[in-house]
């Protein structure tokens, strides 16, 4: 066996583990979850958990589980960004413009998803051409936009009645045409995105170079403006404002913590999404807690336990050899290859694996065994 | 007075420069950023297998030239042949004139990236082959030997699987020129590949960009600070403050009196 295909043994082996626990993660959280909830309403669980029955809830469950998917996807591209707070803004944004609406006494939808737009351009605008820094343009806007909000409801006649759903939101009180928006609008972004995720990658690498190898980054950045000015303003009824961009940045931060390969972190942060949306949906009929809040709450659960336990961060803890070629402890994490002061000129490149033996690499295809001269 | 500059370059050639054709002329082009003039009339022939390199103070225009070069930027006046397709100042929409892009491949001043960005060496390399950035297009298997063997060209080939994030500078480096040479390109641009790096993997990185040039039969257009760097490799060496203030051999002692003058006005 060559060193390329040792190494490559040993990389895939590690990175099917990091993703193994992912998974594992994922089944842990779903058996804790049943358990809790088991134990906690074992009385009138099978009561509570009827309301599923009812066209209500089961609408309530189509939407928020493809709020949990299009959030899950277009977050993750938020957060490699860097564009995070993008979404605030485009949020209080969507919120005056449905006020306006109430106000003017029309369907919300048109209004909502233009302002999001607009304010969504006028930030993306404003970034392309690099004239202030974006949190400057984004604190600007997220102020302007929640001013006119306030404006427009002090022009209310009964205030409590439809603004309250825009801010905090209800779940479960998504019509029929609202469920159908939001679906068609999850289908449309997730396919969207797993159909341009490699130019998209490359963008969020680097923008200089993916523009000279010759992708239209400027049409790519406005695109990706708009899906997530789509995303939010679907899912404003539902959510609510204020905990809307939950969803887009917590499962993605969630999903980061486990992988370092793109397409398993859009799957890894859709399954994150859906997971919160589904526990968080049961969590609140059981608990008669408010559905948004719930879901943002177990998403954000999700987001603490993986941040804990991430195989990302745990590469420091167990020192396994004191290598004499590199003469660094190597940590386990780092078993593979070392990497330190000996990669190809002149030093000596060298795999180390997890008995402390090292393989040395010479030349292109021999290699011979040593032992370390000390463990750690 | 063209036809005088260009054999003036021809003429100033040492000896054992490559006395190819002429793969990118520019003639009297001038860029400017509003009413900042970047590039004052240049006329340049770089020639076929030819190493380059480019000297000059900061704000001298360096990098705008790779700019036009890579058609992203627009010249405000005079005309550009690249591969035998030529350009000129008014041509207006440079990106779709470009078509040369295809053979040029770029290696952009060093830019920090994220200790946790989700890509692996592999997948970096990979960016440099067409089907990353054409939407419907697959992966062959020429596509990943050609990825296999251009890491094993700079010698990252065991790192293939390590997330980017993770290398140190001069791997990063390595592997940024692993993904421009993917592209099979007939020019290389490197802007300031040693910016950042330390002496030791500097000179590293130089003597494989010469490996390079003589194994690839290679274009290669390198900007440094470093004139010591420079003229370990280089066949002529471009002074540059706006216009072409000198070229020729890079060891030339001129070259030292003009760099002085330029950057200590002595």
């Amino acid at each position: 066996m060559s060193e390329n295909q040792l190494e490559a043994n040993m990389q895939s082996t590690k990175e099917r583990r990091y993703f193994s626990q992912g998974m594992m993660f994922f089944g842990t959280i779903i058996v804790v979850v049943t358990m809790v909830v088991v134990i906690s309403m074992l009385g009138d669980i099978g009561e509570k958990l009827s309301l599923f029955s009812y066209a209500f809830m089961k609408r309530a469950l189509v939407a928020s589980i493809s709020i949990g998917v299009m959030g899950g996807t277009v977050g993750v591209l938020m957060l490699l960004k860097n564009m995070v707070f993008y979404g605030e803004a485009i949020a209080h944004s969507s919120f005056a413009g449905a006020s306006l609406a109430i106000l003017l006494n029309i369907n919300p939808f048109g209004l909502v998803l233009s302002f999001g737009i607009a304010s969504a351009f006028g930030i993306g605008y404003v970034n392309n051409k690099q004239l202030l820094k974006n949190d400057v343009i984004i604190g600007i806007i997220f102020t302007f936009t929640m001013a006119l909000a306030i404006i427009f409801t002090s022009y209310f006649i009964n205030y409590e009645t439809n603004i309250e759903s825009y801010i905090f939101g209800n779940v479960l009180l998504t019509t029929r045409e609202n469920v159908i928006v939001i679906f068609v609008a999850t289908v449309g972004i997730t396919v969207t995105i797993f159909i341009l995720r490699r130019p998209l990658h490359y963008i969020m690498f680097s923008e200089e170079m993916a523009r000279v190898a010759g992708i239209p980054v400027k049409i790519y950045n406005y695109l990706f403006l708009i899906l997530a000015s789509l995303v939010i303003t679907v899912s404003l009824k539902a959510l609510g404002a204020i905990l809307v961009f939950a969803m887009l940045i917590t499962p993605a931060a969630a999903a980061y913590q486990w992988t370092f390969r793109f397409e398993r972190l859009l799957i890894l942060s859709i399954m994150f999404g859906v997971l919160s949306s589904i526990t968080g949906l049961i969590m609140s009929t059981l608990f008669e807690w408010g559905s948004g809040a719930t879901i943002v709450f177990m998403s954000t659960m999700i987001f603490l336990i993986s941040f804990a336990i991430s195989p990302k961060r745990r590469s420091k803890t167990n020192v396994s050899s004191l290598c004499r070629f590199c003469s660094k402890y190597v940590s386990e994490d780092e078993w593979e290859v070392c990497s330190e002061d000996c990669f190809g000129f002149g030093g000596k490149t060298h795999l180390h694996d997890q008995d402390d033996n090292i393989y040395l690499v010479s030349g292109n295809s021999t290699k011979e065994e040593g032992e370390c001269d000390d463990h750690g | 007075m063209i036809m005088d500059d260009i054999s003036r370059q021809v003429a100033n050639l040492p000896d054992h420069a490559p006395r190819g054709n002429p793969i990118i002329t520019m003639k009297n082009v001038v860029v400017a950023y509003g009413d900042q003039v970047a590039l004052w009339n240049i006329n340049l022939d770089i020639l076929e297998g030819e190493y380059l390199g480019i000297i000059g103070p900061n704000g001298s225009g360096k990098t705008t030239l790779f700019k036009v070069i890579l058609g992203l930027k627009a010249m405000n006046n005079g005309s550009i042949q690249i591969l035998g397709q030529s350009l000129h100042g008014d041509a207006g929409n440079l990106l779709k004139g470009a078509s040369w892009k295809d053979k040029i491949a770029y290696v952009p001043q060093r830019f920090t990236i994220d200790r946790n960005f989700p890509a692996r060496v592999w997948d970096i390399v990979r960016m440099g082959r067409a089907p990353s950035h054409k939407v419907f297009s697959r992966f062959t298997r020429e596509d990943k030997e050609q990825v296999m063997r251009c890491l094993e060209v700079v010698g990252m080939e065991n790192f293939s699987n390590r997330p980017i994030g993770h290398l140190s500078g001069g791997q990063q480096q390595k592997v940024l020129i692993a993904k421009a040479l993917a592209k099979e390109p007939d020019i290389l641009l490197l802007d300031e590949p040693t910016s950042a790096l330390d002496f030791k993997i500097a000179q590293d990185l130089i003597d494989l960009l010469g490996r390079l040039h003589e194994k690839e039969k290679l274009t290669i257009i390198e900007i440094n600070h470093n004139l010591r760097l420079l003229r370990d490799n280089c066949e002529r060496l471009v002074i540059l403050n706006k216009t072409i203030e000198w070229i020729g051999d890079p060891n030339d002692p001129k070259a030292d009196e003009k760099i002085n003058e330029i950057f200590f006005h002595q």
